[in-house]
C-alpha cells in the first residue's frame, strides 16, 4: 500500500497541485457555507475546469471541494442556524447555541478541526482498508439497509429529546415529504396533485432552506433590534479548538468510525451519519456536557462524522466503481474521463495516480484546517451585520441557492412553503431536524423494505435468513424496549450514576 | 456627502447599465448557455460535460450542465419547457423522456415537438452475472435453468419499465422464460447486490463492466452490433444464440439526441448545431467519449426523423414484453 | 403576548397533522388506488408504507392531545420570547415580518418575467428599507452592491444560469475570461 502513496508523492509535489487543492478546498467551503449550494453542486459547477488538467491535479481539486463543501455548511449552521447545506442540520443543535453564549469562533474552530481530523480518519481508513470494507459493503443488502435506516430513525428520538413524540411526528412527516412525487417501485405518482412539478418529487435542499433559512428569517425579525449594531467580540485566529477538539478525544473517534462506516455504504449519507454520531454521543454524555445547548462534544461528532463520511464514500468508489454518494457519482464520472476506470484495476494499472489522489485528498484536510481556522476571524464577521441588512442578504442567498440546484422557481416556492411550514412548527414546538431525518432515511427504508420483500421467495423470512440485518434489527428491538421501560424498573437494573 | 452625487452616481450606474444590455441583436450567444440534463450525477453526465464543454470552446460562452432528475426524465423536458426559446437552454435529449415517456403516456409531446440537434452517443447494454455463478455458464444455459425453475431468479434492470428493462424483458419473452425484476434507485446499488449474492443476473454496461470485469460474466450483449462486442471483451451478441429481440438500431440501446424546444431561431439552431458538430468530430473528445464508455454515434440532424421514429415504433411492441412478464409474474 | 401558551393555536397545528393524516389515506383511496398502486405485492403497493407512517403520525398525535388535555403545554418559543421584550413595540416588528414574506412573494413572483439583476435589486432594496435601513442612499447602494457581489460569485465564478428576464442582460463575464 506504502508504494502506492510514495509512487503517488510524486505527482502530487507540484505547485499546480498545491494550489489547487487550496482553492478547490476554499471553494468548497464556500459552496459549502452559502445556502442550498453544497459540496455536490460545487464538483458539478467546476468539473468542467478539471477536464483538461493532468489527473492528479483536477481529482485533487474536485476532491478538495467536496471535502471543503462537507465542512463549510457548518459554518452557517453554527452563525445563523441556518444550515449550509442538509449536512450540517445536526451542527446546529449545538453549534448554534454555542454562537449565541459568544463562542462562535470556537465553534467554528472546533467544527473545522473535527471535520479535518474526522476527514483524515475516513481517507486513512481509504488507504488501508478500500478492498476489504468495500468487501463488506457488498454483503450489506436490501435487508441490512432497512434494519439500518430504522437504527437511523431511532436517533430522532435522541434529537428531540425535549419533545420526543413530537419530533417522531415531525420524523414521520419527512418521511412523507419524501414520498411525494413518482414511486420508484411501481412508477406511480404519489401525492402530486396531477401537478407536473411534483412528479420528481420535492428536492431536499429546498425543504431544508426553506424550513431552516426563510423561518430562521421571520424569528429574527420578531426578536427586534433591528438596527443595532451587534455586540460580537473579534476573533483572532488561534488554534486553540483544536485542542478542544482533541479533549473529545474518544468521540472524536467514534464519530470518524460511524462516519467511515455510513460513506462505505452506497446510498446511506454523510447526514446519516452525523445525526447517528450526534445521537450516540449524546446518550453516552454526562447530564452536565448540556447536549443541545452549546456542547463541544455534539460539534465534534457531528462534523467529524460528515467529513469522515467523504474518505468511506470514496471506498466503493474508487474500489468497485460503486458511488458512495451523488459527490462521488460526479467525482468517478471525472475518473473516467481523465481515462481512469475505477474499480480494482485501478490500482492495479494506475497504482501511482489512486496514490496521488489519496495524498491530495490527505493533503485537502490538511488545507481545510489550516485555511479555515485562518478564515474563521471573516466568517464570524458576518454577525457584525446589522439584522436590517444581514436578514434580507440572507433570504437572497438561500434563494439563489435553491433556484442554481435544478435552475427552477418551482424550487423557490416549495422553499417558501416550507419556510411557513418551519415557522409554525418551531413557534409550537416541533422540532424541525427529524424532518431531514424523515427525508432521507424514509426513502431508505422504504425501498429497501419493499426490495426485500421483492428479493425473498417467502416474504419477511428474508430478515431472519440474513445475519447482519437480524443482529440489527434484534439491537433496534432491544433499545426500543429498554426505551419503553419504566424508569422504576430501569432503576433497579443499572445503578444510577448520580447516586 | 451631498444627496445630489448619489444621485447622479444612480443615474450613471443605470446609463451604463443600459449601455451593457443594449445589444439584445448582437450575434448569439452572447451569454452563457445552460444543458438540461434528465438524471442525476455519474457517467453520462460526465458525457454531457464533455461534450457540452467542447461546444463551449467552439461558441465562446460557457454551457453550464443542470442536472433535473426525476420522473424518469420528464420533469427536466418540463424545465427546459418553461425556459424560452432562445437557443440559451437546450436539452440533453436521452430516450426514456424524448420517446418512451410519451409512449406510456406520462408525457404529452413526442419527439416531433423538438427540433434536434446533432446525436450525441449511444450505451450498449449486456446480461451478465457473476464469474463465480455455477447454475449456468452462458445464455443457453440460463435460459435452460429459467424454464427449470419459472420464476425464480431475480434480476435487476436498474428500474422498472426502462430501456433495459424492455430489451431484457423481450430477450426472455423471445425464449419464453422470465424472472423477476427488481428495481433499484441506483444502477451501482443493482450492480452491488448482484455481487452480493442477492440478485442472478443483471444488465450492464460497458463502463460498470470493464470496472467489475473480475467479477462479472457478460452471458449476452443485448444489440446486433457488431462493433459493440469489443465493449463488453469480445462477448457473444444475443443474435449468436438465435434469440431474435426485434429491436434494431439505436431501439435496444440507451443514447441522447441534443434537442432544443421548438421555436428556436433558425439561425441559432444552426450555429449549435455547426458546434456540436465541430465539438463531436474532435478526436480527444472521441476517445475520452469511447473511454466512459459510451459510442458517438454521429447522426446529422436530417436522420433524426427516420432514426427516432424506427425507435418508438420497436419500442411498443418491447412495452408489451414487458406487460408479457408481469402476467407471468402475477401467475396468469 | 401574554405568558399563557397560545392554547388554540397548539390545537390548530395538531388538527393540521391530523388533516395531513387524512389526506394521505384520502390519496390513497382515490389517485393510487385509480393507478392500481393501493394494493397487491410490494412492487406494486405504493400505499403500503405511507399508511403506515400516517396512522403513526395519528397515534402520536392522540399522545399530544392526551397531554394537552392534561394541561400539559410546552412553554414554546414564542412564550420564550415574551420575557425579553424588545424594544420596539411588537405589532410593528409583526408588520415588518409580514411585509419581508410579502416581499419574498414577489421576489418570486418577478424573478423569471423581470430577470435576476433588476428583481433582486429592488426587491431587496424594498426589503432593506422596509427593515428601517436609513439613510436611504446606503440602503439602495448596499442592494446594489449585494446584487453585483451575488451576480459575480454565481454567474462569474459558479457560471449558474439566472434569470435573464425580458431585457435579456447578464453581466458578460466570458470576456474576462471567467
Amino acid at each position: 500500500m506504502f508504494d502506492l502513496l510514495i509512487s503517488g508523492a510524486g505527482l502530487i509535489a507540484s505547485p499546480l497541485v498545491i494550489i489547487l487543492v487550496a482553492l478547490g478546498c476554499t471553494g468548497g467551503l464556500l459552496v459549502g457555507a452559502l445556502p442550498g449550494l453544497g459540496p455536490l453542486m460545487g464538483i458539478i459547477l467546476l468539473l468542467p475546469a478539471a477536464f483538461y488538467l493532468p489527473p492528479v491535479a483536477g481529482m485533487g481539486m474536485l476532491i478538495a471541494i467536496y471535502v471543503g463543501g462537507s465542512c463549510g455548511g457548518a459554518i452557517s449552521a453554527i452563525l445563523l442556524r441556518i444550515p449550509g447545506t442538509p449536512l450540517a442540520a445536526a451542527t446546529l443543535l449545538d453549534g448554534y447555541p454555542m454562537a449565541k453564549a459568544g463562542r462562535a469562533g470556537d465553534a467554528i474552530g472546533v467544527a473545522i478541526a473535527a471535520s479535518a481530523i474526522g476527514g483524515m480518519f475516513g481517507g486513512i481508513i481509504l488507504i488501508l482498508f478500500a478492498p476489504m470494507l468495500a468487501q463488506i459493503a457488498v454483503n450489506f443488502g436490501p435487508p441490512e439497509y432497512f434494519a439500518l435506516a430504522v437504527t437511523g430513525l431511532m436517533s430522532i428520538a435522541v434529537v428531540s429529546s425535549e419533545s420526543t413524540v413530537k419530533g417522531l411526528m415531525t420524523g414521520c412527516l419527512g418521511i412523507l415529504i419524501a414520498a411525494v412525487g413518482t414511486d420508484t417501485m411501481s412508477n406511480a405518482m404519489r401525492f402530486t396533485f396531477d401537478n407536473h412539478n411534483l412528479f420528481g418529487g420535492i428536492h431536499i435542499v429546498a425543504v431544508v432552506v426553506g424550513l431552516f433559512a426563510l423561518s430562521e428569517a421571520a424569528f429574527q425579525i420578531e426578536e427586534g433590534k433591528l438596527d443595532a449594531r451587534p455586540d460580537v467580540l473579534n476573533v483572532k485566529v488561534s488554534f486553540r479548538s483544536l485542542f478542544l477538539t482533541l479533549r473529545h478525544r474518544w468521540n472524536l473517534l467514534r464519530s470518524s468510525t460511524i462516519g467511515t462506516f455510513f460513506g462505505a455504504l452506497p446510498g446511506a449519507s454523510g447526514i446519516i451519519a452525523s445525526f447517528t454520531a450526534y445521537a450516540i454521543a449524546k446518550a453516552q454524555a454526562r447530564p452536565e456536557e448540556n447536549y443541545g445547548k452549546g456542547a463541544v462534544g455534539g460539534v465534534v461528532a457531528t462534523e467529524s462524522a460528515n467529513n469522515a463520511c467523504c474518505g468511506g464514500a470514496l471506498i466503493p468508489t474508487l474500489a468497485l466503481a460503486i458511488p458512495g454518494d451523488a459527490a462521488c457519482a460526479v467525482l468517478m464520472g471525472a475518473l473516467l474521463l481523465l481515462g481512469l476506470q475505477p474499480g480494482p484495476q485501478l490500482f492495479t494499472f494506475s497504482g501511482d495516480i489512486v496514490g496521488g489522489v489519496f495524498l491530495a485528498y490527505l493533503l485537502a484536510n490538511v488545507f481545510l484546517f489550516v485555511l479555515g481556522i485562518l478564515l474563521t476571524p471573516v466568517f464570524v464577521s458576518v454577525l457584525k451585520l446589522r439584522k436590517q441588512y444581514l436578514v434580507p442578504s440572507v433570504l437572497l442567498l438561500s434563494m439563489i441557492g435553491v433556484y442554481a440546484i435544478q435552475s427552477s422557481v418551482y424550487d423557490l416556492w416549495f422553499a417558501f412553503i416550507f419556510g411557513i411550514v418551519g415557522y409554525v412548527l418551531r413557534k409550537f414546538d416541533y422540532p424541525l431536524s427529524p424532518i431531514v431525518i424523515g427525508i432521507i432515511l424514509g426513502p431508505i427504508a422504504e425501498g429497501n423494505l419493499r426490495r426485500s420483500l421483492l428479493l425473498s421467495q417467502d416474504g419477511l423470512s428474508i430478515f431472519a435468513e440474513r445475519p447482519i440485518a437480524l443482529t440489527i434489527l434484534a439491537i433496534d428491538l432491544l433499545v426500543i424496549l429498554w426505551v419503553l421501560l419504566p424508569r422504576r424498573v430501569k432503576g433497579r437494573l443499572v445503578p444510577s450514576r448520580a447516586g | 456627502m451631498k444627496p445630489f452625487n448619489h444621485l447622479k452616481s444612480a443615474v450613471i450606474a443605470g446609463a451604463a447599465l443600459a449601455a451593457l444590455s443594449m445589444p439584445a441583436s448582437a450575434e448569439y450567444p452572447e451569454r452563457n448557455i445552460q444543458n438540461i440534463f434528465p438524471w442525476g450525477p455519474g457517467s453520462a453526465m460526465a458525457v454531457t460535460q464533455i461534450i457540452s464543454e467542447a461546444m463551449a470552446q467552439e461558441l465562446g460562452v460557457n454551457i453550464t450542465v443542470v442536472s433535473t432528475p426525476g420522473a424518469a426524465g420528464v420533469k427536466s423536458f418540463e424545465t427546459a419547457l418553461d425556459k424560452p426559446a432562445d437557443g440559451y437552454t437546450f436539452i440533453d435529449g436521452w430516450v426514456a423522456p424524448l420517446v418512451l415517456q410519451p409512449l406510456v403516456g406520462n408525457a404529452d409531446w413526442t419527439h416531433e415537438d423538438f427540433v434536434p440537434l446533432w446525436s450525441a452517443t449511444a450505451v450498449p447494454f449486456a446480461i451478465v452475472s457473476r464469474k463465480d455463478e455455477t447454475r449456468w455458464s452462458d445464455f443457453p444455459s440460463l435460459i435452460a435453468y429459467m424454464k427449470e425453475h419459472p420464476g425464480e431468479l431475480r434480476y435487476s434492470s436498474g428500474s422498472i419499465g426502462n430501456i433495459p428493462h424492455m430489451v431484457m424483458a423481450k430477450v426472455m419473452q423471445a425464449n419464453d422464460v422470465y424472472a423477476r425484476n427488481i428495481p433499484y434507485p441506483q444502477d451501482g446499488d443493482a450492480f452491488k447486490d448482484l455481487r452480493g449474492g442477492l440478485l442472478d443476473f443483471t444488465f450492464n454496461n460497458p463502463t460498470t463492466y470493464r470496472s467489475n470485469s473480475d467479477a462479472f460474466q457478460v452471458l449476452a450483449i443485448m444489440t446486433e452490433n457488431e462493433a459493440d462486442r469489443e465493449m463488453f471483451d469480445g462477448a457473444p451478441l444475443v443474435g449468436d444464440f438465435g434469440t431474435d429481440m426485434g429491436l434494431t438500431g439505436l431501439s435496444p440501446t440507451g443514447w441522447h439526441w441534443y434537442v432544443v424546444k421548438p421555436g428556436t431561431p433558425d439561425d441559432v439552431v444552426e450555429t449549435l448545431r455547426t458546434a456540436m458538430k465541430a465539438a463531436l468530430d474532435r478526436d480527444d473528445i472521441q476517445e475520452k467519449l469511447k473511454a466512459t464508455g459510451f459510442v458517438p454515434t454521429m447522426y446529422s440532424p436530417d436522420q433524426y426523423d427516420e432514426i427516432v421514429g424506427t425507435v418508438g415504433e420497436q419500442l411498443i411492441s418491447a412495452k408489451e414484453a414487458i406487460a408479457w412478464e408481469a402476467d407471468k409474474i402475477a401467475g396468469k | 403576548m401574554d405568558r399563557k401558551p397560545n392554547a388554540l393555536g397548539h390545537w390548530l397545528v395538531l388538527g393540521a397533522m391530523f388533516g395531513i393524516v387524512a389526506l394521505v389515506f384520502q390519496q390513497i383511496a382515490t389517485s393510487l388506488t385509480d393507478q392500481r398502486a393501493a394494493s397487491g405485492d410490494a412492487l406494486s403497493n405504493a400505499a403500503l408504507f405511507p399508511r403506515w407512517v400516517a396512522i403513526t403520525i395519528a397515534g402520536l398525535g392522540l399522545i399530544v392531545a392526551g397531554q394537552m388535555l392534561m394541561g400539559r403545554y410546552p412553554k414554546g418559543e414564542s412564550a420564550a420570547e415574551a420575557e425579553d421584550c424588545p424594544p420596539e413595540p411588537r405589532s410593528r416588528l409583526r408588520l415588518q415580518e409580514i411585509a419581508i414574506a410579502g416581499l419574498t412573494l414577489i421576489y418570486l413572483l418577478m424573478l423569471e418575467p423581470v430577470g435576476f439583476h433588476l428583481t433582486t435589486f429592488l426587491v431587496i432594496g424594498a426589503m432593506f428599507l422596509v427593515l428601517d435601513a436609513r439613510p436611504v442612499w446606503r440602503a439602495v447602494a448596499a442592494s446594489a452592491a449585494l446584487t453585483l457581489a451575488a451576480s459575480f460569485v454565481f454567474e462569474g465564478l459558479l457560471k449558474v444560469i439566472l434569470p435573464v428576464g425580458f431585457l435579456g442582460f447578464t453581466p458578460p463575464y466570458h470576456l474576462l475570461g471567467l
